[in-house]
């Protein structure tokens, strides 16, 4: 009885719960998952870690500019003067060289290509984006016969115009240069003593064909890609011709030289050790004719660092550099990148990391970093690295591709993708495809990712050789599409066989192929010319 | 106002060339400007004063180029026309290996020149400027000619201010295809109606009227449409022509009426003719605002329907899909190179085709209609030439009586029937070969003909990028992938140490020419 009595109330208040709980569960499903999706769009998710859109923010200085910074800006010529293009960026490149001389602090050591301020705010605005007090800018008007440059020192803490000066074209370009620099240190530091402003005006030459001729160079080897630099040495070469004497296009030739010797290496070996005997031979010539001369000494330094057998003299060039010019960014990104290349890997790092801090406009030694950063997995810091080079420097294909890959790891695929685009039409065709396929296998597209890996192999094993970079990249694509023994034929393609195909082979990408003995042929090879070094190039070029 | 003129460059072979070529009739003074395959210099006949300055335009003599051809017939158009507000223009005369054309120098500028000056154009100018253009554009169309690339660098203004409209393009009514240039190719984007962009074979002097009415906003705006923004990517602002806001103080919003409907995407909406609409502008006596949004009082509400119960179920849809964002990116991803793919691998120029009535679509293909595609039926099956109109043919009706009722092509082919021409050459084996029509309407066959006639040169440096130059023009810099007419063409790279030094290739129809450069070392 008690308990058909219990049995009784249990289905009573059963049959009086079920409906609130049944209404309740409703509601809370009718209610809760809309809230639940809604959150998302009211919780708006931070931004992706690498940067929103293409990341070409300039970078904005947040301290108070020093007295003597100063930052010379690409000077505008009239888009129909072909003839004195070279002049826009070669001529504040080289008087930047002299203003460092007189003590002050050049923002990059050289020219900074941005757009000319014009108004009094955009000067200011100008100034903090660089972090400098002091801008130079100039101009050229008139044809190359009649042309009349000027060259003005503006005050990025006002906005205002502190000097001015114009030229005819009777005068001498190596005069403009020695009598605006003069000009332009003593406005800034009028307490400057009598040797420093000799230093400052002492002419490099006499002979103004030959300082043309290096202008042209400087202008040529600034833009940095092999059909560059063939030009640029062709002038310096024709410099040095005009005037033996002078020493700094020695220097500059011999590091224009030993900037394409990689590819020198890889398209014709025969004329890459003639190349690098030339070098030797201009970097012994300029410290010899000029034993002051920073950069001919890094010029000596940098191209021994290509020899196996050469770290002894490279340390010992790159010491007395840096004894020469210790706050020197080219003189320090260029050790850390020999370092590297000569395999000391932490050394290098280190002196990356100081020119990095010297010179912030600087792309270079940024790139590297980040490439170290994102072997070593570190892809947050080789984001921020790649990010500040792109904003310096927007135009190095390379700092692209390497942001591709690692926003493809980061899982920002469509911000990879364009970055992969970017790469590709600055000029890197191979390594801007391969990227993309990257992207696309980790989109998980293979489809297009195979036919991008079909075109890319057609391409390469069609062609001679590539660089250690593609060669790097177009192999860890076939590697994603499981095709081993595709991405080994791409690998035996690389040139030159040595240090930079040793380090590729060690890119972690590769680690399925080790038990490959093809891969272990390849490794050793790699190895083994690395460390035996260039015997002839070595005995060819000494002087 | 002072011309804007560049020095001729001194160390440029090609400067060197045009002058040694004009040297008996003409002394170059400087460029003026520089066009897609020709450029403009300032000159004066030998023997005559500096005074007597012209312009005299000057292109390389190779017709078989599309920039070329371009040229040739613009200036054909423009010379065929004679009236006060358009520049005379002599007709192309042979000068060594150069088209040369010579027209009077428009002594004020351009409209570009003066049109973004530091101070707004004043009103009644901007009102007679347009006037003048508007009568040109008229008598232009009342000759069947087309402007179809008016910008303001094409307003020259004389010496007493008044305008000279150069640059016609287009010939009414002729289809795309028979144009040396289809319309949607010369078209600035600024100023481009939609039916210039489209093609349109009907398009008539509405789609002029509708850039002089962009042209006639930026005029009493004083601002560009059209800008570069920071990555070098052209951005077209949208025209804010507000019903309510006059475009100038001392204006009503009569302008604003007159442009919004010159602007209207229907050609049939807008004016009569251009001096209608500069007209309409020109009222004053308009002073109310059109197309104000009319406020009704709210109907009373009928109840509610019992289907609202199914918005929170839509609403669980919905959020279920949005909280999985990362198939969405990826979806998005795939969208987005499926797109691209496609738009890689798309034929360059692509002549669309109607899918029209002919023949029954369902009737197992054969009796598809085919197009352009020479039929082995006989003698009495016909065929549409290369180039010339096309040819429907229904080979159920193949000898036998012709397809009903004439069938307009409008896209280019002219009216259709029975009969035709035949298929001659590389173009009509082309057309052979492909299938008739595509599942989306686009007829293989006809962009297979086009493709036949043109191919496609790959141009690459090892090392570096430089300017590709063809036959010695310049084309862009490498990695360039460079459409070519058939035939032998020399390709070189501007200003750089390069192996081989050139490179001849040879097209053929629908050919890929890969041309590899590397550096030469020193």
């Amino acid at each position: 009885m008690l308990r058909t009595t219990r049995s009784t109330s249990t289905k009573a208040c059963a049959t009086a719960i079920r409906p609130v709980a049944v209404s309740l569960v409703a509601c809370l499903i009718l209610t809760g998952v809309p809230a639940l999706a809604s959150a998302q769009y009211v919780f708006v998710p931070s931004p992706p870690p690498c940067g929103d859109g293409i990341g070409l923010a300039t970078p904005r200085a947040d301290s108070q500019p020093a007295a003597r910074s100063v930052a010379l800006i690409t000077f505008e010529v009239p888009a129909g003067n072909a003839a004195d293009q070279y002049l826009a960026d070669a001529l504040p490149d080289a008087l930047g060289g002299r203003l460092s001389r007189g003590g002050l602090d050049v923002l990059n050591r050289g020219v900074v290509r941005v757009v000319r301020p014009r108004e009094r705010r955009e000067i200011v605005r100008a100034g903090g984006t660089l972090g400098v007090r002091w801008i130079v800018t100039g101009s050229l008007t008139g044809s190359a016969d009649r042309r009349v440059i000027t060259i003005s020192l503006l005050d990025a803490s006002f906005g205002t115009e502190v000097w001015s000066a114009e030229w005819a074209a009777s005068t001498t370009l190596a005069d403009v240069e020695s009598a605006s620099a003069l000009a332009i240190v003593s406005r800034i530091r009028p307490t400057v003593d009598a040797a420093t402003r000799s230093a400052v005006a002492a002419p490099r030459t006499s002979n103004p064909a030959a300082f043309d001729a290096l202008l042209r160079g400087i202008d040529h080897a600034l833009d940095g890609a092999p059909v560059d630099l063939s030009r640029a040495i062709d002038d310096f070469a024709e410099s040095g011709r005009l005037d033996p004497d002078f020493a700094l296009p020695r220097a500059r030739s011999a590091l224009a030289a030993s900037d394409m010797l990689d590819y020198a290496r890889r398209v014709d070996p025969d004329a890459a050790t003639r190349l690098e005997a030339r070098a030797r031979t201009e970097a012994n010539a300029a410290v010899a004719l000029d034993s002051t001369l920073a950069i001919g000494w890094l010029a000596v330094g940098d191209v021994a660092s290509h020899r196996a057998d050469g770290r002894r003299d490279a340390d010992r060039a790159f010491a007395r550099a840096l004894h020469l010019d210790p706050a020197s960014p080219l003189v320090h990104e260029r050790r850390g990148l020999a370092l590297m290349r000569m395999g000391d890997r932490a050394a290098g790092e280190a002196e990356l990391r100081r020119a990095a801090s010297l010179a912030p406009g600087r792309a270079r030694a940024r790139i590297e970093l980040a490439e170290l950063a994102a072997r070593a997995g570190r892809t947050d810091s080789a984001c921020a690295l790649l990010n500040a080079a792109i904003a310096a420097e927007p135009y190095v294909a390379w700092a692209y591709v390497l942001r591709a890959d690692v926003r493809a790891r980061m899982g920002e695929l469509r911000h990879a993708w364009s970055d992969a685009e970017i790469a590709e039409r600055l000029g890197a065709a191979t390594l801007g495809k391969a990227v993309s396929a990257l992207v696309d296998a980790a989109a998980r597209d293979t489809a297009r990712a195979r036919d991008r890996a079909n075109a890319l192999y057609r391409d390469v094993t069609s062609g001679s050789s590539i660089s250690a970079r593609e060669g790097r990249y177009v192999a860890r694509v076939l590697l994603a599409l499981g095709r081993r023994d595709d991405a080994m034929d791409v690998l035996e393609r690389v040139r030159p066989v040595g240090p930079a195909l040793a380090a590729t082979l060690g890119d972690p990408a590769f680690i399925s192929l080790h038990s490959s003995p093809r891969f272990r042929q390849l490794q050793r090879a790699a190895h083994t010319t690395a460390t035996r070094g260039s015997a002839a190039a070595a005995a060819g070029g000494r002087p | 106002m002072t011309l804007r003129t560049h020095p001729i460059a001194d160390d440029d072979d090609v400067s060197a060339e045009i002058i040694a070529a004009l040297a008996a009739e003409y002394i170059l003074v400087g460029v003026l400007d520089q066009g897609e395959a020709d450029t403009t210099f300032v000159a004066h006949r030998v023997g005559e004063t500096r005074d007597h300055a012209f312009a005299v335009r000057v292109a390389r003599d190779l017709p078989e180029l599309p920039a070329i051809q371009r040229f040739i017939s613009e200036i054909e158009i423009t010379a065929s026309l004679r009236h006060p507000r358009i520049l005379p223009v002599r007709p192309i005369r042979k000068f060594g290996g150069f088209l040369v054309s010579e027209a009077r120098l428009a002594a004020g500028g351009s409209l570009e020149d003066v049109l973004f000056m530091s101070t707004p154009f004043p009103t009644d100018r901007v009102y007679d400027v347009l006037h003048e253009i508007a009568e040109a554009l008229d008598f232009a169309e009342s000759q069947e000619i087309l402007h179809g690339a008016l910008r303001p660098a094409v307003v020259g203004l004389d010496a007493e201010g008044h305008v000279t409209l150069s640059g016609f393009m287009l010939r009414m009514g002729k289809p795309a295809a028979s144009q040396a240039v289809r319309p949607s190719e010369v078209g600035d984007p600024a100023y481009t109606s939609v039916e210039q962009r489209h093609d349109e074979r009907w398009m008539d002097g509405r789609a002029d009227q509708y850039a002089l009415a962009v042209l006639a906003w930026e005029l009493l705006v004083h601002e560009r449409r059209a800008r570069l923004d920071d990555t070098g990517m052209l951005e077209l602002d949208p025209l804010d022509v507000s019903p309510t806001r006059a475009l100038r103080a001392e204006l009503g919003v009569g302008p604003n009426v007159a442009i919004r409907k010159a602007l209207s995407r229907d050609p049939r909406i807008r004016f009569e003719s251009s001096r209608a609409f500069v007209e309409a502008l020109n009222d004053r006596s308009v002073t109310t605002p059109h197309g104000l949004p009319t406020y009704h009082d709210p109907v009373a509400t009928r109840r509610a329907s019992p289907l609202w119960a199914l918005v929170p179920l839509l609403l669980v849809g919905v959020g279920l899909v949005a909280m999985n964002p990362v198939p969405t990116r990826e979806f998005a991803l795939r969208q987005w190179q499926s797109i691209t793919g496609r738009l890689d691998a798309a034929p360059r120029r692509v002549v669309r085709t109607p899918t029209l009535g002919f023949g029954d679509a369902s009737g197992g293909g054969s009796t598809t209609a085919q197009r352009n595609a020479p039929q082995s039926g006989g003698s009495s099956a016909s065929s549409g030439s290369s180039r010339g109109p096309g040819t429907y043919t229904d080979p159920t009706t193949v000898g036998g009586p012709p397809a009903p009722g004439p069938r307009i092509d409008p896209y280019g082919s002219g009216t259709t029937g029975q009969g035709g021409g035949t298929s001659t050459g590389a173009a009509g084996q082309a057309a052979a070969a492909a299938p008739s029509q595509s599942p989306t309407g686009t007829s293989i066959a006809e962009a297979a003909e086009v493709n036949a006639r043109r191919g496609v040169a790959i141009v690459t440096l090892d090392g570096g990028s430089a300017v590709v130059t063809i036959n010695g023009i310049p084309r862009g810099m490498t990695p360039a992938t460079i459409s070519l007419g058939l035939g032998s063409h020399v390709v070189r790279l501007r200003g750089s140490r390069v192996q081989p030094d050139s490179v001849v290739v040879t097209i053929a129809g629908g050919d890929s020419a890969r041309v590899a450069f590397r550096v030469a070392l020193p």
